[in-house]
């Protein structure tokens, strides 16, 4: 049987230490600008901050990796080439990358430098993988979450190269790295800007015991005095088509892949992503404590569902597009 | 703004087959487009072409319309691969558009078009496509005018192009919107997103107008217009523009744009006839003023 | 498409009222000592933090903590943070954010032991105003190890040790009486709390139906607009 590894997120110093002690076979990041895709304020790695975070890992044997997955913007693609430059220089393990002409460059200046395909690159097959692998030497894939677990097997068989799938965390409905919903009703959008549904234009509307959340003074959501509630990301709030309201596009649901995991590790995925740079350190150390249990007793043959509804939006797991049900 | 071209995106919803047929035909009679791009871009499961496809084109070309052929934006299966390579089969024969990498890998080498669902932001990404063989590119519909008109400085080989009219496409799912919308599974679809034939809208709770569904596809609730940009776009160096096919009469929105282009009528007239046929809806152009692109600038 | 709907719970008869009652007596002078402590220990500890609320300077938070009968102000400065309490002589400043929660929780949130997130998702905390400054404020204090409990144990000198364990004694208690107070509540406010559903229910649904009537409104308002855009060409 494979050995999974575990790739879990940093959004600050902080969180990356809890992130190692709590079982972490490796740590993702992303420096303090427009050149991640979890570009949010009081978030992030200045350059000294990742050189002690290499330091604080790699002294417990745990891998960095470096997320510059947004697009480098026409005209100014100096904070990206820089990024890139500086993860070479201070040899993280391995530099997460969706623009094609930023792989073009990594592959050409840095040949030693380790690349991953980023979610954000929507890769969803073999031919377009395979592609990657040829022209970039692309090492790793991260799978859109379009793929159900039976498509994730197949691909595997055409494909030469590592698959790492998301395991927990905050679902995009939408095959990522091609959506612009939120720069269409914000202006900012994750391919340019690394954000979406920025905070800069949510309000959350108290309405006696009732919650409104809005995103740019379009209403996303509304809540019951007690109802659980969650971040108005505009694919999941409630709207109406004809005379429906609802759900539309995705509840506000946490991906929670611990109790399919042993059909994962037989699908013939290398690596298993929890996404939540954006959380805080008590959501990291919860979250990879529970993972690192679930993979271990995957390894010893075991399934064991771990639900984790106080951390999730609306306090329900799902395991997504890994099962059609949910297509 | 003479020389430039104006082009026909591929239709985008699920029209019956008799529908699609005499909407092209009548495209390839009266509207003075230079390309047509023709293909089942959004779902797999789509049956709105099968066997009408080659009366179309023949009528197309015979009118002097140069066909393009366009690909799936999002490939999973088995099933959507075999149309991709379906499609690369036709490459000597025709020109062929593609919307994801599956395509691009299967093109690569020879003379093809880049749609705008395969991401370039940059001129790196830029001059990757070129030195690939692509010699159409189509942009990504949020770009904003200071990105475009660098992207237009450095294209060498390839013909610049931008949509300029109809509803933006947004987003594409393995999920269908349009089933889920009215409670039935992707499989078991019955093809309900027929029953709009310009995509669902999709109205917030407070009923504010918000975006529009299409199967696996989201699209802004507004149409852009890029009337008033043409000049510009056409100073930047780019040549041509595409008009996304909607359920209104494209054969005279083909016109204005076109009579706008020669110079024939105002911006004035050309957004009076637009308003004329499409009073009820939205328009914008805010993406390519680098704000929201559900904003309109300048009306 | 799925709607969901889940009751409120009874619990309306907050044990936090309770612990507000408790700790009413608290006085207010060593409350606002302990607060310039800990912004001096900010202050001195954890510059990346500083570092990383730099955007915010001269934004003010009002913490409230629904236990407490005292309103806390966060005042974001070049370099420094200031924690003050709210006094009836000090008239309140217009906040950019305002945070409530009960005290315990507020405290773990900013020791980083819960999830702040998770918090607000269940609607413990409630917040109102500028959101990305709250996040950028969030994101900061988590950037580094807090531990206002640590903070606040340190101030008590040789007495640490006692203090400590006596706190994490009353964490327990508190917590426990919290759970106790809301089974006790919803046993007193039962039967209340029956006829209060109805009367809700009712709400419900004139609520609903001015929504529905809210939402014509609204799409009328927009159409009109739209079309008195376009009649001014």
């Amino acid at each position: 049987m494979t050995k999974l590894e575990l790739v879990c997120p940093a959004g600050t110093p902080a969180a990356l230490r809890v992130a190692v002690d709590s079982g972490a076979d490796a740590v993702y990041m992303g420096f303090r600008d427009e050149t991640n895709a979890r570009n949010f304020p009081g978030l992030n790695f200045s350059v000294p901050e990742l050189d002690e975070a290499l330091d604080y890992a790699h002294g417990r044997g745990v891998k960095v990796l470096l997320a510059v997955n947004t697009y480098a913007a026409a005209g100014n693609a100096d904070p990206w080439i820089k990024a890139v430059d500086t993860a070479a220089r201070l040899k993280v393990d391995a530099i997460i990358l969706a623009d094609i002409g930023l792989l073009d460059y990594a592959r050409a200046t840095h040949p030693d430098l380790r690349l991953h395909l980023s979610v954000q690159a929507s890769a969803s097959n073999a031919r377009a993988i395979n592609h990657y692998v040829r022209e970039f030497g692309v090492r790793r894939v991260v799978l859109p979450r379009v793929l159900t677990v039976p498509e994730i097997r197949r691909l595997n068989q055409n494909i030469d190269v590592e698959t790492e799938v998301f395991a927990f965390g905050g679902m995009c409905p939408m095959a990522e790295g091609r959506c612009s919903l939120s720069s269409y009703i914000t202006g900012k959008s994750p391919n340019m800007n690394g954000v979406c549904s920025p905070a800069s234009h949510v309000s959350y509307i108290q309405q006696g015991d009732n919650l409104k959340t809005n995103l740019a003074d379009f209403t996303i959501n509304k809540f019951g005095p007690h109802e659980r509630a969650g971040y108005p990301t505009l694919c999941k709030g409630r709207f109406t088509t004809n005379d429906t309201t609802g759900y539309l596009f995705e509840e506000p649901t946490s991906l929670n892949v611990t109790g399919i995991l042993p059909d994962l590790i037989d699908a013939g995925v290398s690596a298993l992503k929890i996404e939540g740079r954006q959380r805080s350190k008590a959501y990291v150390r919860e979250v990879v404590q529970n993972f690192r249990q679930a993979i271990d007793a995957a390894v010893r043959g075991e399934r064991r569902a771990i639900p984790m509804d106080n951390l999730s939006e609306g306090g329900q797991d799902t395991t997504g597009a890994y099962n059609r049900k949910w297509m | 703004m003479k020389q430039s071209k104006l082009s026909l995106g591929p239709l985008l919803f699920n029209w019956p087959k008799d529908k699609v047929r005499d909407f092209y035909f009548a495209i390839a009679d009266e509207a003075p487009v230079d390309y047509v791009t023709l293909g089942e871009l959004v779902c797999a499961k789509r049956q709105r072409d099968r066997g009408a496809l080659p009366a179309i084109i023949e009528r197309l070309e015979k009118a002097g319309k140069k066909v393009i052929l366009s690909g799936l934006a999002l490939v999973l299966d088995e099933g959507d691969m075999t149309m991709v390579e379906d499609i690369a089969s036709m490459a000597p024969d025709y020109l062929i558009e593609a919307n994801d990498l599956s395509l691009v890998s299967l093109l690569r080498g020879r003379d093809h078009a880049i749609g705008p669902f395969v991401n370039i932001y940059n001129e790196a990404s830029l001059k990757y496509y070129e030195k690939g063989g692509a010699s159409r590119i189509s942009l990504p519909a949020e770009l904003p005018a200071a990105s475009l008109r660098i992207l237009a400085g450095a294209a060498n080989t390839a013909a610049l192009e931008v949509q300029v009219f109809g509803r933006m496409p947004l987003a594409i799912s393995a999920r269908c919107y349009h089933a889920r919308a009215h409670g039935l599974h992707k499989d078991g679809c019955q093809y309900i997103c027929e029953q709009d034939p310009d995509g669902l809208d999709v109205d917030t709770m407070d009923g504010q107008p918000f975006l529009a569904i299409n199967g696996l596809q989201t699209l802004s609730h507004s149409y852009g217009n890029l009337l008033a940009e043409l000049p510009e776009l056409a100073g930047m160096g780019i040549r041509n523009f595409r008009l996304s096919p909607h359920n209104v009469d494209m054969v005279k929105i083909c016109h204005l744009f076109r009579d706008r282009l020669d110079g024939k009528i105002t911006l004035e007239q050309a957004n009076d006839a637009l308003e004329e046929e499409m009073f009820a809806l939205d328009f914008s152009n805010g993406y390519y003023h680098n704000i929201a692109g559900r904003e309109q600038v300048g009306l | 498409m799925t709607t969901s709907h889940q009751h409120p719970a009874d619990d309306t008869f907050s044990p936090l009222l309770i612990a507000g009652l408790l700790t009413r007596p608290l006085p207010r002078g060593p409350l606002a000592a302990l607060l310039r402590h800990i912004s001096r220990r900010i202050q001195r500890n954890h510059p990346a933090i500083l570092e990383r609320l730099q955007p915010l300077a001269g934004r003010i938070f009002l913490i409230r903590p629904t236990d407490l009968p005292y309103d806390i102000i966060l005042t974001i400065g070049e370099n420094q943070v200031d924690f003050s309490l709210a006094t009836e002589t000090r008239p309140l400043p217009d906040a950019d954010v305002v945070i409530s929660g009960s005290l315990p929780e507020l405290v773990d949130m900013m020791d980083g032991r819960q999830d702040g997130d998770g918090l607000f998702f269940s609607r413990s905390l409630t917040v109102t105003g500028d959101t990305e400054a709250l996040l950028t404020l969030r994101n900061a204090v988590d950037s580094d190890e807090v531990n206002l409990e640590q903070e606040i144990f340190d101030l008590f000198g040789p007495l640490k040790n006692p203090a400590e364990k006596l706190a994490k004694a009353g964490g327990r208690v508190y917590h426990r009486l919290a759970r106790d107070m809301t089974t006790l509540s919803r046993a007193i406010t039962g039967p209340l709390s029956n006829r209060c559903r109805q009367l809700e229910q009712e709400n419900q649904e004139l609520t609903n139906r001015l929504d529905r009537l809210d939402k014509s409104l609204a799409k009328t308002r927009s159409r009109l607009q739209s079309l008195g855009r376009k009649a001014a060409l």
